[in-house]
């Protein structure tokens, strides 16, 4: 099947046009605007309309989707002129860095898919904080003071129902070297990096050289993490790591796929991670338009659409995805993730990467 | 000692502005807190075995075309060169993923062919799709070279009792190894730089090595290892300029008129890598986007694409020619030319990161047209170089000092004489760069205006986005679009030489 099963995933998708729900509501009168509203998600016909220009600076990663968001967004506020610089995450940072060395700002918002590359922009001071009635529209555990996580992923472990069953996984990540499983990963991967790196921060990097260690005698290299997903699903490993929407979206297109989630409870093994936005502009327009992007409609569709996990409470999560409440991912702050560079190391020295 | 001339000084600033980028990229390097990591030696073995077997069948494949396009008398001549060079107008990103995608087991092709095709990955698959789409630079420095051989040379070859295929190899290939030699350094150079097919079909190359330093935020690691990518570059660049022409007065054109059934059977020897290196791409993703649904009609901004890539490409072959000749002219000069080669074997993401910074520092440019068509210039004006110096080396002097005998100035020598000599280098040249162009990424999304969209940007978003269907109708425009300029390029050859 190869990529044709990759394929399906994506053509079987449904994309309702967020434009058109968007603009539904909005004939709807603006009620007052709430401040200080917490944890329940605010709809688009609560806002008040854009006015004015912003500069967006829009790392993309596998997302996709945030196009379609963006585009709604300016339909619907006519007064609005969003100015989108597209580019590979991390060289928007660093163009982002270079600016600021030069004493020039061109972007006003960054949205990122990769909390690295929030935590490098964070790190130079260029992240401006934010209202609190704005963070406090998010899940507790994920309210930031300079930057604002939008959608979330967790790291799970999909595996191939017909080799093995999912009780034989452990629910300790740590414990999973001991079981001989035969497993898939993809070492290049970003995302694959954060986890190692959030174990690493979590048990230390004995731990996690000896974690690595053992498990790389029994892996198979993939070139992303959908590759992994699809070498599961085919049988050529047991079991393998990988953010839980691609497992989503090959099931999305291929219900009888032979790939079942695994979750453990507590650590590196769940993390969940996110992408955010941060803004370099002290103006309402730069924060209400950050309100945009955590309405139930943004969020509902991020999460129907994109299989991305919602942030802000009472939205359902994706289909195929327990709810966020019964995921018990480890606590950490996702910013400390983007300190990479002996993740890097150990698993060169392994020979990994 | 031959004199400094004036195109020695416009070559010198050139030279300059070329160097700006690596001093950048030197300063980069320097911020590393920790030793650099060097990678494996097997990382350089890699790299150095893709683009000595890139060049190498990027040969195999450019020579018998060029020489069929240039001596054989074929209907639509000039459409079929055209349609044999647009496979450089497709990232070879797109090419890699959708021969990926069709062979092997399970692949598309799997269902449709009664027997499973062998899988493209690894090594070889890496080489041969990057030579796929790399071949045409050696079809168009070759055609270059190629276009002043006399016809009586060959003719006494085969007086002489050889075959046409010894013939063509003991009298021609001598005397268009330049021309072969430029071809393969530059697609040697470009297998290199490439991001997306080493990836893909699962090769450790540096540019895997710089990549994950680079998505890391290990600007310094990454900006390290591309200048140890300089070292190979080198050693390109030498094994490059071994190849010297003797110079022979050029005469009649070598034509050969075959008859029905041999001209179908030359075209159908082109036809596998037209097959695979255009339809079977724009197939791939016709069929995904069939399965996908077309999801409304998107306008592509051809136009931008076009636009940009001709400024380029002029601007390109103008800056091209004093450099040529300063190369020609001496040790200094061949130094300044050496130079200017280096940037286009860095991988364009960290090019186009030390531009930023160049850019910068000239706020007024920065985001801006200009800073981009600077930065296409920079990266591909050695692609005009080498067109422009092959076809310069095999020029016949002597009839540029007859004409100055005769009382012509040296601008009239330019116009009359030398220009219509070259003018095949200078198409080969331009059309080279406007290709290349068409193609690049990394610059054009960070160097650009903010929104500016080209074909090349669009299909990569599609592809990111992993609505591969969507990019079968972007690339169909992006082969046609290339198909277009080329011919109008390629008809302006004629219109020189018509007025000699």
């Amino acid at each position: 099947m190869k990529l044709t099963v990759l394929a399906g995933t994506f053509f079987r998708m449904q994309r309702r046009s967020l434009s058109q729900l968007l603009l539904a509501s909005a004939i709807a009168p603006w009620p007052t605007y709430l401040a200080g509203q917490t944890q329940t998600s605010v709809s688009v016909n609560d806002l008040p309309p854009l006015e004015g220009e912003l500069t967006l600076y829009l790392g993309r990663g596998e997302g996709g989707l945030y196009e379609n968001v963006l585009q709604a967004i300016t339909d619907r506020n006519p007064e609005f002129d969003l100015n989108v610089r597209r580019g590979p995450t991390a060289a928007l940072a660093n163009a982002i860095i270079a600016e600021s060395k030069a004493g020039i700002n061109r972007a006003d918002l960054f949205w990122a898919v990769d909390t690295g590359a929030i935590g490098l922009i964070a790190a130079q001071g260029l992240a401006l904080n934010l209202p609190t009635n704005l963070t406090n529209q998010l899940m507790p555990e994920f309210r930031y003071d300079n930057w604002l996580p939008i959608s979330g992923r967790v790291r799970t472990i999909p595996f191939n129902r017909q080799r093995i069953s999912g009780d034989q996984i452990p629910t300790d990540i740590m414990k999973l070297p001991d079981s001989n499983f035969q497993i898939g990963w993809a070492p290049e991967y970003a995302s694959f990096q954060s986890f190692i790196t959030a174990m690493r921060i979590m048990e230390g990097t004995a731990a996690t050289k000896e974690w690595l260690t053992k498990l790389n005698h029994n892996s198979k290299n993939y070139a992303g993490e959908l590759g992994v997903v699809m070498g599961v699903e085919r049988g050529e490993v047991d079991l393998g790591f990988a953010n839980h929407y691609y497992t989503l979206r090959l099931k999305s297109g291929k219900p009888e796929a032979r790939v079942d989630l695994a979750f453990t409870k507590g650590d590196a093994g769940c993390l969940i991670n996110a992408s955010g936005i941060l803004t370099m502009k002290e103006d309402e327009t730069t924060i209400n338009f950050m309100r945009y992007l955590l309405t139930k409609e943004v969020q509902s569709y991020l999460s129907t659409e994109a299989f991305e996990i919602p942030l802000v409470g009472g939205i359902a999560s994706p289909e195929g995805l327990q709810p966020i409440e019964n995921l018990s991912p480890p606590e950490i702050d996702l910013t400390q993730l983007a300190d990479l560079r002996p993740t890097l190391d150990l698993m060169r020295e392994l020979r990994i990467l | 000692m031959i004199a400094w001339e004036r195109h020695d000084s416009v070559s010198l600033v050139i030279t300059a502005l070329a160097i700006l980028p690596l001093a950048v990229l030197v300063n980069i390097a320097l911020e590393a807190e920790q030793i650099v990591y060097t990678g494996h030696y097997t990382i350089f073995l890699n790299t150095f075995l893709v683009a000595i077997f890139t060049a190498f069948i990027s040969v195999c494949i450019g020579v018998p075309i060029a020489l069929v396009m240039t001596f054989i008398e074929i209907p639509f001549r000039k459409l079929w060169l055209v349609i044999l060079l647009t496979p450089l107008a497709i990232p070879s990103y797109i090419g890699s993923f959708a021969l990926y995608a069709a062979f092997g087991t399970g692949g598309e092709l799997d269902s449709y062919l009664p027997f499973t095709p062998p899988s493209i990955e690894g090594m070889a698959g890496t080489v041969l799709v990057l030579s796929l789409y790399t071949y045409p630079f050696v079809v168009l420095t070759t055609r270059a070279s190629l276009i002043r051989i006399d016809q009586n040379q060959l003719h006494a070859s085969r007086t002489l009792g050889h075959g046409l295929i010894i013939s063509l190899w003991k009298v021609v290939i001598p005397r268009i190894k330049n021309g072969i030699a430029g071809g393969a350094l530059l697609a040697g150079l470009y297998a290199i730089s490439d991001f997306g097919t080493p990836a893909i079909l699962g090769v450790n190359t540096y540019t895997r090595a710089i990549y994950v330093e680079y998505n890391s935020f290990g600007l310094s690691q990454a900006a390290g290892l591309s200048l140890q990518l300089i070292v190979l570059v080198g050693i390109l660049l030498l094994f490059e300029a071994q190849a010297k022409v003797p110079r022979t007065p050029p005469g009649k054109m070598i034509l050969i008129k075959p008859s029905t059934m041999q001209k179908i059977g030359f075209l159908s020897l082109t036809l596998p890598v037209i097959l695979l290196s255009i339809i079977l791409p724009i197939f791939i993703f016709s069929l995904w986007l069939m399965r996908e649904g077309i999801a409304g009609f998107e306008f592509f901004n051809v136009i931008n694409a076009v636009s940009v890539s001709f400024v380029a490409a002029i601007i390109s072959v103008l800056l091209a020619l004093p450099i040529a000749f300063s190369a020609l002219s001496g040790k200094a000069g061949k130094f300044m030319e050496r130079v200017t080669y280096l940037g286009f074997g860095i991988p364009g993401i960290v090019m186009g990161t030390a531009l930023v910074y160049v850019g910068l520092q000239l706020p007024v440019f920065y985001q801006t047209f200009t800073l981009l068509i600077f930065a296409y210039v920079l990266r591909f004006i050695p692609l005009g170089i080498t067109s422009v110096r092959n076809s310069l080396e095999s020029m016949d002097n002597s009839l540029a000092s007859a004409a100055r005998t005769l009382g012509a100035g040296s601008t009239e020598v330019f116009r009359r004489v030398t220009l219509p000599q070259v003018s095949k280098g200078i198409t080969a040249g331009a059309a080279l760069v406007f290709l290349e162009t068409m193609r690049e990424l990394p610059a054009t999304l960070l160097l650009g205006p903010t929104g500016f969209d080209t074909l090349a940007t669009y299909l990569w978003r599609v592809y990111e986005a992993g609505y591969f269907g969507r990019a079968a109708i972007p690339g169909l425009l992006l082969i046609l679009a290339s198909i277009i300029v080329l011919l109008i390029m390629l008809s302006t050859e004629d219109i020189v030489e018509d007025n000699n």
